[in-house]
């Protein structure tokens, strides 16, 4: 997908309710393609049986 | 009237002045006026703090003062001076994380974050609130909201951050200690180029409630900043405990950090790491030169040295930038009402993470489990108890500068570069501390460095006694920025 400025502003809106100008929207394309990029990394790792380490304690929220 | 009698009491550390504290040697009130005189004598020039609580400050001194002669005592550190980043809520104070976006002058905490509370059943005293990167969000510590920090070192060079003004609040004798946070290395960052020693503990080990949660809670840590080993030991025990209405707290015992600092003369029978590969890339040559004899002097301290690899560490720390969107839970609403609040930087960066969807979250998340298993293979297969490394590739840098030529890597920007090696505790959880290990010498300054320590799940004792023992043999933590009142 073709990273532009009218993509950066449009998901922004619809996604985040962020509204932004088409000249911040260019300043973000580059920056939102270097983080598509880093994540892509990640892709090689086969993560079918990964079972995230989540914090589950139940306790604290009683003693709160 | 201050009490510019001892002079000698503001490079005095933590530990020292605890003593004289308890054996009634030294009052509060006495020490209370010789820092509130150092730091209004130091603060117009360095923005240490967003609040300084001079009145509270002083009243609490004479309180500890007139409690202890009514009632004794057996607090640990009856007055000891403590500065606090301004992302930890002091009850009664404002909460300004170095933003406006929580209000011109902040949000009132009504009750102590955590950690402050132990702070105070210690019997420390808080002297404010001290400065940061806007949302601890940034590792250079530039606050145009503010007042960026500066440098003791040099004044026209950054701090490091995020927990900028807590570590030139220490390393500029205003205070002996200071309480900072950590979700990429925001301790450690700002202790290597201030040239003191910052200490992430155990993720758990410190209680996060009243922290403000505008990152992810399950990189967030906090701890402390001092002016050398024994004192962040002292810190430590100070901060370390369980707190069971804390959601990330974890109920292990706390051991005596500073008794276990006489436990050990040598590092004999120490196995420490050394990574081939990561934490010694894109690193300033000069960087990496002292650092490696930094590491030599942990061998001539009777330590092993074993060379050892994390397999895939450089693509795996790409998760660090969906897991840092976490942070937009609390951000979004702030940055749909207010966006001209927030610093140009914050902004872009918080509507970048808007584009990390779930599925890159959930695997950002299975792949930090990945990272996890790699590192607790490194310690354990290799035999390992402590792995060095550098804290940041590179020393100060001017504040204007926003990108660095590290070592033989392409330009990155400053940001990125300062926690490269840094994050991967956070990710992991494990313990860490920087140490001061060195100066870069530049035409008209010199620049500390520090030599990152890592070690396995609630090993801190292990770790400060290895950095201490480090710190004994070396002359950089008795170095002093120049002198900035005149």
């Amino acid at each position: 997908m073709d990273i532009t400025a009218e993509y950066v502003q449009q998901v922004l809106m619809n996604s985040a309710g962020l509204e932004i100008s088409l000249a911040e929207a260019a300043e973000l394309v580059p920056l939102v393609r270097g983080q598509r990029a880093a994540l892509a990394r990640l892709d090689r790792f086969d993560v079918s049986f990964v079972r995230p380490s989540l914090d589950g304690d139940p306790r604290p929220a009683f003693l709160a | 009237v201050i009490d510019v009698s001892r002079p000698d009491l503001a490079d005095l550390g933590a530990t020292q002045l605890a003593d004289q504290l308890r054996s009634g040697a030294l009052s509060a009130t006495q020490l209370a006026e010789a820092v509130c005189a150092r730091i209004e004598a130091t603060e117009p020039v360095l923005h240490a703090f967003i609040a300084f609580d001079r009145d509270g400050f002083l009243t609490a001194a004479i309180e500890t003062d007139q409690a202890r002669q009514t009632a004794g005592g057996a607090a640990r550190v009856p007055g000891l001076p403590v500065a606090v980043k301004d992302n930890l809520d002091v009850a009664g104070q404002r909460t300004t994380a170095g933003s406006r976006v929580l209000g011109h002058s902040g949000r009132l905490a009504a009750d102590d974050a955590g950690a402050i509370s132990r702070v105070r059943h210690a019997g420390g005293l808080i002297v404010g609130k001290t400065n940061l990167h806007e949302f601890a969000y940034g590792a250079t510590g530039v606050n145009p909201r503010h007042g960026t920090p500066r440098n003791p070192w040099d004044l026209t060079r950054v701090p490091g951050g995020s927990s900028s003004g807590s570590a030139v609040a220490v390393a500029a004798l205003q205070v002996p200690l200071a309480v900072g946070t950590d979700a990429a290395g925001s301790i450690r960052m700002p202790a290597s180029l201030c040239g003191v020693v910052g200490l992430k503990p155990t993720f758990g080990r410190v209680s996060t409630r009243g922290l403000l949660a505008s990152h992810n809670a399950t990189l967030d840590h906090v701890g402390p900043l001092a002016r050398n080993v024994a004192d962040a030991a002292l810190g430590l025990q100070i901060l370390a405990g369980f707190d069971p209405a804390d959601s990330t707290s974890i109920d292990e015992p706390v051991p005596d950090y500073v008794a276990a600092l006489d436990e050990r003369d040598s590092l004999r029978g120490l196995r420490v790491g050394i990574p081939s590969s990561y934490f010694f890339q894109h690193v300033d040559p000069a960087v990496e030169s002292g650092v490696r004899t930094a590491i030599d002097v942990l061998g001539q301290l009777g330590a092993e040295l074993v060379g050892l690899d994390i397999p895939d560490l450089d693509d795996m720390m790409s998760a660090r930038l969906a897991l840092f969107a976490d942070g937009l839970a609390f951000h979004l609403p702030h940055l749909r009402s207010h966006p001209e609040l927030y610093t140009r930087e914050i902004r872009q960066r918080l509507c970048v993470d808007a584009f990390v969807q779930a599925h890159d979250y959930s695997r950002a998340s299975r792949v930090r489990r990945l990272l996890r298993e790699r590192f607790a293979r490194a310690f354990v297969d290799n035999r390992v108890d402590v792995i060095a490394t550098p804290t940041t590739p590179i020393a100060a840098v001017p504040a204007e500068q926003w990108s660095v030529t590290s070592g033989e890597g392409p330009p990155e920007p400053v940001g990125l570069a300062m926690l490269r090696l840094t994050a991967p505790a956070n990710l992991t959880g494990l313990p860490a501390i920087s140490v001061p290990a060195g100066f870069v010498q530049t035409r008209v300054s010199e620049l500390p460095f520090g030599l990152q320590l890592m070690a396995r799940p609630f090993q801190e004792p292990l770790l400060l006694q290895a950095a201490q023992l480090f710190e004994q043999s070396t002359p950089w933590h008795k170095r002093r920025p120049p002198d900035l009142d005149g």
